[in-house]
């Protein structure tokens, strides 16, 4: 039974752990917009982050014309 | 977009309407021609595609409706200038610039993927982040390499309108409100976690057994999470109780705060002693379930009035001002301008400042003022309004009141009055409150004096003292909040945005429902009911009539135009030459075709009578008969006869008759207000009620300023009123009523001043009331499912026979079952819309 003497801090700790990072995540607005990361997650932009891709994409940017044509 | 127009082309390729008669817009995209409706779509799909960023049709909805794409503000570089800068624009340590735009034209999350990506193809842009819940983007640049304008410009580029947002003073109180519940929150979850494991060891050791020196050593541990509980997340319901009774109220914070407080305090006894039962859990559970209800309904209410836009959206934020000489014309921001300043309004501009006209001669349209749909003409010594917008003329006016000063300002000023002075009606639960309070202690007492007669005092003390406990206004504190959060969190989805959730309570009781007459029951687009050729070739009139109309800006005129040339009827066959304008009468011209002349008019009635052509009774009578329909009549006549003539008028929505004869079925009196003829608002009423039995109040000719003293009337006889409008000037009025709605595209001070805006047709003023009815009748169940669960408790508590475990089991599945109970609502309402629209 004397290891609840270890095991209440240890609890104590992580739920100490989980409230900081809570109030970090608060205080940097990540609870501003509930509905938009549910469908950020859904549009596949990672494209350049795939090796190989990365200049494929890069370089198809730079040959498309000026954006200020219109 | 009219049915009429509609091929089965498939519908635009960028915002998915209706491809118009005239055919589609074709062009290539990526290799393949793609079919839009207009220009505007066909440009900014281009300008994506050409970004590299195609894959937006991909992630878009396939059916999409949306609207014509907006463009950026044409003044985009005032927001270059330092001054107006300060307002919005923050600098941080490495030199960098950042702001909060509000963007318009948003509509699915494909938006946000869209704006993010075209941004930071952007050199010198840092950063932008789009919030899809609030419409608003975050952006960081560099000021040396990028201007806001050029940033502004690009988002119109693709199809949508950026405009800085300015946080006030109201906004970050409500920020740093809703952050602080949320800690408070959480916190509490966390104390119940732990106290939590304490109390299962407890629990436990009472049936199986404990050391005393454990029991002991728990219950210490849960204490000291208990007061820091109490401490920071129970604070403010002591606070709360502690205001209330001071003025001799009772709110529901007290019996949350007596609760607590009797729990604690017997838990403290009970811990030092070592004899009694303690109720850690059951507090900091307690405290836990009350603030998710609380942070619920916060969270509900102000995504409510976040989608409500900015007053300031409506001032322009520019003016152009000119010189001592008169000549130089700059364009200067806003807030620089002071009144004596002499400013030029070009055709289209709004109006920046109250002033008067020193020269020049135009139209204005004051409908936010006043709600009349026709322009009012404007020359040298007319006082003009800010916010007003000029239609066709250049003016040159003195700025007379500025800021606070101005009419938009005072109109403001109203609303707020009106909203301050509103008596707020007690919520249901505020008003158990204090009987549940006395019963309870009373029920203490008795407890308390049966005890100290029949046995001893200890145990007189511990039976009076678990009456307290267990009497849980937990379930009580809940049953307002929670249906009114999933009520007013289902209004955002239904198209009924609830800004207050007393709106949801307090619709039920309304006996009285006032509509605005223009841009509420109808639809304040001109249509033309009647086109009349009195002889000869009507091709060859209707194509003259078309020619010259086309070369007026007035709101008829276009309205005329756009009929015609949907009938097919073409210009191109005339020449025009001599245009003129006659200000407060109509237009005239001379249209060539070859050899032929003629000289036409084009214009109201009452020109008509002083150019002295005559016309047979009969004909007079046929025109006037129309007038008194609603409808403005145009007459078509040459010096010497009339030729021809049209009617033209506001149309009713469609949906206004049945959305009327239901809320009458339902037992509610429908009045129609406006500031039109009384013949107008006759004809509506007829129109109206042709379908349905009991007759419509009319309130006719009523000035804007009076809109208000009808309304308050109206509430003097004892009736519960429910004002729906759009206008400026029915703001005042929506903050009078019990419940004001503005509709859809209502200005953004009414949407400010009403408690609901509804987003879509009239049918959503049902809708509305539905949710109230059945939030209110979930409200209602639920303070019957607390008060039964008390009934049930109390006396087991009363006889002396609570175990903490019962405490600790039944307080929260009474609560739970409460938070169930108000998720119900959903299903309900899902049924009411298919119902509503099944209707329709």
């Amino acid at each position: 039974m004397d290891i609840i003497l270890m095991l209440i801090p240890a609890a104590l700790l992580i739920s100490v752990v989980a409230i900081v990072v809570f109030y970090w995540s608060v205080n940097s607005d990540q609870y501003e917009d509930m509905d938009g990361e549910a469908y950020r997650i859904l549009m596949d932009d990672d494209d350049e982050l795939i090796p190989g891709n990365a200049k494929r994409v890069k370089e198809k940017q730079e040959t498309s014309p000026k954006q200020d044509k219109a | 977009m009219n049915d009429s127009n509609i091929t089965d082309a498939g519908g635009c390729f960028h915002c998915g309407l209706p491809i118009p008669v005239g055919g589609p817009v074709d062009f290539q995209i990526d290799g393949k021609t793609e079919h839009f409706c207009c220009q505007a779509c066909a440009q900014v799909c281009q300008i994506i595609n050409d970004a590299g960023l195609g894959r937006f049709y991909e992630y878009a909805p396939e059916e999409r409706q949306w609207e014509t794409p907006e463009s950026a503000p044409e003044d985009a570089e005032i927001f270059d200038h330092f001054e107006v800068q300060q307002d919005f624009v923050t600098q941080r340590p490495d030199g960098s610039l950042q702001a909060q735009l509000l963007i318009e034209g948003i509509h699915c999350p494909a938006c946000v993927w869209l704006i993010e990506h075209t941004l930071q193809q952007m050199d010198g842009l840092l950063g932008a982040e789009v919030n899809y819940t609030k419409h608003r983007l975050k952006l960081s640049w560099k000021p040396e390499l990028l201007k806001l304008s050029d940033i502004i410009r690009q988002i119109g580029r693709i199809g949508y309108c950026a405009l800085p947002f300015e946080e006030d003073e109201a906004f970050r109180r409500a920020k740093e409100k809703r952050q602080d519940l949320m800690f408070r929150m959480v916190f509490a979850g966390f104390v119940v976690a732990n106290v939590m494991t304490a109390a299962v060891c407890l629990y436990a050791g009472d049936f199986l057994g404990i050391d005393e020196r454990w029991s002991s050593l728990f219950k210490w541990y849960s204490m000291a999470f208990t007061i820091a509980t109490i401490g920071y997340s129970a604070r403010n319901f002591f606070t709360s109780a502690l205001r209330a009774v001071k003025v001799r109220r009772l709110n529901m914070d007290v019996p949350i705060s007596i609760g607590i407080g009797v729990s604690f305090a017997a838990s403290v006894w009970a811990t030092v002693t070592g004899e009694g039962h303690v109720y850690y859990d059951s507090i900091a559970m307690f405290i836990f379930l009350i603030l998710i209800g609380r942070y619920l309904e916060l969270a509900a209410r102000e995504s409510a009035s976040s989608s409500t836009r900015h007053l300031l959206a409506l001032l322009p934020r520019s003016a152009r001002v000119l010189g001592e000489s008169g000549e130089d014309e700059k364009l200067v921001p806003l807030r620089l301008v002071k009144s004596g300043a002499i400013l030029r309004i070009k055709p289209g501009d709004k109006v920046p400042v109250d002033g008067i006209v020193i020269s020049g001669e135009s139209r204005i349209d004051e409908s936010m003022l006043s709600g009349e749909s026709l322009p009012v003409h404007k020359s040298s010594g007319s006082k003009v309004v800010g916010g007003t917008i000029n239609i066709n003329g250049t003016l040159t006016i003195e700025a007379t009141d500025v800021g606070h000063r101005s009419v938009l300002s005072q109109i403001v000023e109203m609303v707020e009055t009106a909203q301050n002075t509103r008596v707020r009606v007690q919520g249901i639960a505020d008003r158990i409150v204090p009987y549940f309070v006395a019963v309870i202690l009373a029920l203490a007492v008795i407890t308390f004096m049966f005890w100290i007669w029949q046995e001893s005092a200890a145990m007189a003390i511990m039976a009076a003292v678990s009456v307290l406990i267990i009497t849980c206004p937990c379930a009580l504190g809940l049953a307002t909040p929670m249906a009114v959060a999933v009520g007013a969190g289902l209004g955002g989805k239904l198209g009924t945005l609830i800004k207050t959730g007393d709106v949801l309570e307090q619709l039920t009781s309304v006996d009285h429902i006032v509509f605005d007459k223009t841009g509420t029951l109808t639809s304040g687009k001109i249509r033309i009911h009647q086109a009349v050729c009195l002889q000869g070739d009507q091709t060859g009139l209707f194509s003259q009539v078309l020619t010259l109309e086309s070369h007026s800006e007035h709101p008829l005129a276009q309205a005329l135009t756009g009929y015609l040339s949907e009938q097919g009827y073409r210009s191109s066959d005339y020449r025009l030459e001599a245009f003129e304008n006659v200000p407060g009468r109509g237009i005239e011209g001379l249209l060539i075709k070859g050899n032929e002349k003629t000289g036409l008019r084009i214009g109201s009635l009452g020109w008509l009578e002083n150019a002295g052509v005559s016309i047979t009774a009969d004909l007079r009578r046929q025109m006037e008969s129309r007038e008194s329909l609603g409808l403005t009549v145009i007459a078509v006549f040459t010096e010497q006869e009339l030729l021809g003539w049209f009617a033209l008028g506001d149309e009713l929505r469609p949906e206004a008759g049945s959305v009327i004869s239901h809320l009458q079925q339902a037992g509610i009196e429908v009045s129609i207000l406006s500031g039109d003829r009384k013949a107008v608002v006759e004809a509506i009423a007829a129109q109206l009620s042709s379908q349905h039995q009991p007759p419509l109040h009319l309130m006719a000719e009523v000035l804007p300023g009076d809109k208000t003293e009808r309304i308050k009337a109206l509430q003097k006889q004892g009736m519960k009123v429910c004002m729906v409008g759009d206008g400026i000037n029915d703001a005042p009025a929506l903050a009078q009523a019990d419940v004001g709605m503005a509709v859809a595209h209502a200005t953004d001070v009414s949407a400010h001043a009403s408690d609901a805006v509804l987003l879509g047709g009239l049918e959503k003023v049902r809708m509305a009331i539905e949710l109230s009815t059945q939030t209110m009748r979930t409200i209602k169940q639920n303070l019957g499912i607390s008060l039964g669960y008390n009934v049930l408790v109390i006396p087991l508590a009363m006889a002396g026979l609570v175990h903490p475990l019962l405490a600790a089991i039944a307080m929260p599945a009474s609560s739970l079952l409460v938070i169930f109970n108000a998720l119900r609502i959903r299903s309900k309402m899902k049924r009411f819309e298919t119902k509503l629209q099944q209707e329709i």
